[in-house]
């Protein structure tokens, strides 16, 4: 039921007040100086009269209400909130966004990471695959970095495989230098011709030492002291020959000698002797 | 001996269609001084407003009857009929004009409504 009253009455009141701290206080707002202002106080309490200590969303409001932005990062939150992760792609961003280049070192990585691991290379694999621009190789490499395994030479090689340049052979080489297992010399063709005599002979020889040259191609000699002799002789090679320093030879020896050098030849005594050379040539 | 004139409790308006506007009975209170309106409906979704009614017309004269103008007394508010039943209070208070009604002025809805008169004169 509603009662209607005629005169209708008017009730003019004055500012709404509350007691603040024990003083009558009038609501009021101050723009000018904002301190001034004495806003009503208000409280939400629950329906036992007990203060909310704290609202839950149904409390505030019914149905969410979507925020329309855009939103300051201070209207998000006042301090800064870290991501913790590990973060999955989605929560990262909904869509993947693909990486445009070129990329510079920092962008990709602050720190340098080293390579680690293993991966296996299938091949065959162009210049370009393995390296953008060809890399010289610098030396001087050992044989490991050339090749793990060493590789045997396949023949038969040329000149040039072997080397650019012809080195000419220093010598004197030693055999084993020449070849590792000596080689008989074999002659294709013909055979080796044989060797032929070259006789010489000196009929007065004293204590005064004397030589038998060699003639060209020699390859050794026989050399006789006949037994007509009455003394000694003596004969050296490479030096001359004296009566202490060379080989005695007595009346009837002989000696065979595979050299072509010159003999130095000498008697023991003053009376004449005679020494006999045969030469080997080879023509 | 003092005389106290009185209306004593007269329907002015008995079991009106709310589907409609309607016009209560006239009541005289040239020589009352308070008076009171006791409105109670009972209807389908009802929507309309009471009205209360005054004129200084001589409403003796036929003439002025017919040309009488009827002001809206202000109660501060509007005296609504909504819901399907209710009842309203009107308490006048030292009327001074001659002639006083009751006018319902419907919107919408069905019902009966009845509005009930009582007035009173002070001293004699």
């Amino acid at each position: 039921m509603s009662n209607f009253n005629w005169p209708a009455v008017s009730v003019s009141s004055g500012p709404v007040q509350f007691n603040l701290n024990g003083s009558a206080t009038s609501v009021s707002k101050d723009t000018g100086t904002p301190a001034n202002s004495r806003p009503l106080p208000v409280e939400l309490i629950d329906g036992s009269g007990a203060p909310y200590s704290g609202l839950t969303d149904t409390q505030l409001r019914a149905t969410p209400v979507p925020v329309s932005g855009p939103l300051t990062d201070t209207q998000l939150r006042a301090t800064a909130l870290p991501v913790s992760g590990p973060l999955t792609d989605t929560q990262l961003r909904a869509a993947a966004v693909p990486v445009s280049g070129p990329l510079t070192d920092t962008q990709l990585r602050a720190a340098p990471v080293p390579v680690s691991g293993t991966v296996a290379v299938t091949g065959p694999l162009t210049d370009t695959q393995l390296r953008a621009t060809p890399v010289a190789v610098s030396g001087p490499l050992t044989d490991t970095e050339l090749r793990a395994t060493a590789l045997p030479v396949s023949g038969p090689l040329t000149d040039t495989q072997l080397r650019a340049t012809a080195v000419p052979v220093s010598g004197p080489l030693t055999d084993t230098q020449l070849r590792a297992t000596a080689v008989p010399v074999t002659v294709s063709g013909a055979s080796i011709p044989a060797a032929t005599g070259s006789f010489a002979q000196i009929t007065n020889l004293v204590a005064t030492a004397q030589t038998l040259t060699a003639p060209a191609n020699a390859v050794g000699f026989k050399i006789q002291a006949p037994s007509t002799n009455t003394e000694n002789i003596s004969f050296s090679i490479g030096t001359t020959a004296t009566i202490t320093a060379g080989i005695l030879m007595e009346p009837g020896r002989s000696e065979d000698f595979d050299t072509g050098s010159n003999i130095s030849v000498i008697a023991t005594s003053a009376e004449a002797q005679t020494v006999n050379v045969i030469w080997r040539v080879r023509p | 001996m003092s005389k106290k004139r009185a209306v004593q409790p007269f329907r002015v308006i008995n079991e009106g269609s709310l589907a409609g506007d309607i016009t209560s009975e006239i009541t005289d209170c040239r020589y009352l001084d308070n008076l009171s309106y006791q409105v109670t409906w009972d209807g389908t979704a009802p929507v309309g407003e009471i009205l209360v009614q005054v004129t200084n017309a001589d409403l003796e004269d036929p003439a002025q009857e017919v040309s009488a103008v009827w002001s809206d007394l202000d109660f501060g508010a509007s005296v609504s009929i909504s819901g399907n039943t209710g009842e309203h209070f009107i308490n006048i208070n030292q009327n001074p004009g001659a002639y006083i009604r009751v006018f319902y002025a419907s919107t919408s809805g069905t019902g009966t409504v009845n509005v009930a008169v009582v007035a009173k004169g002070m001293g004699g």
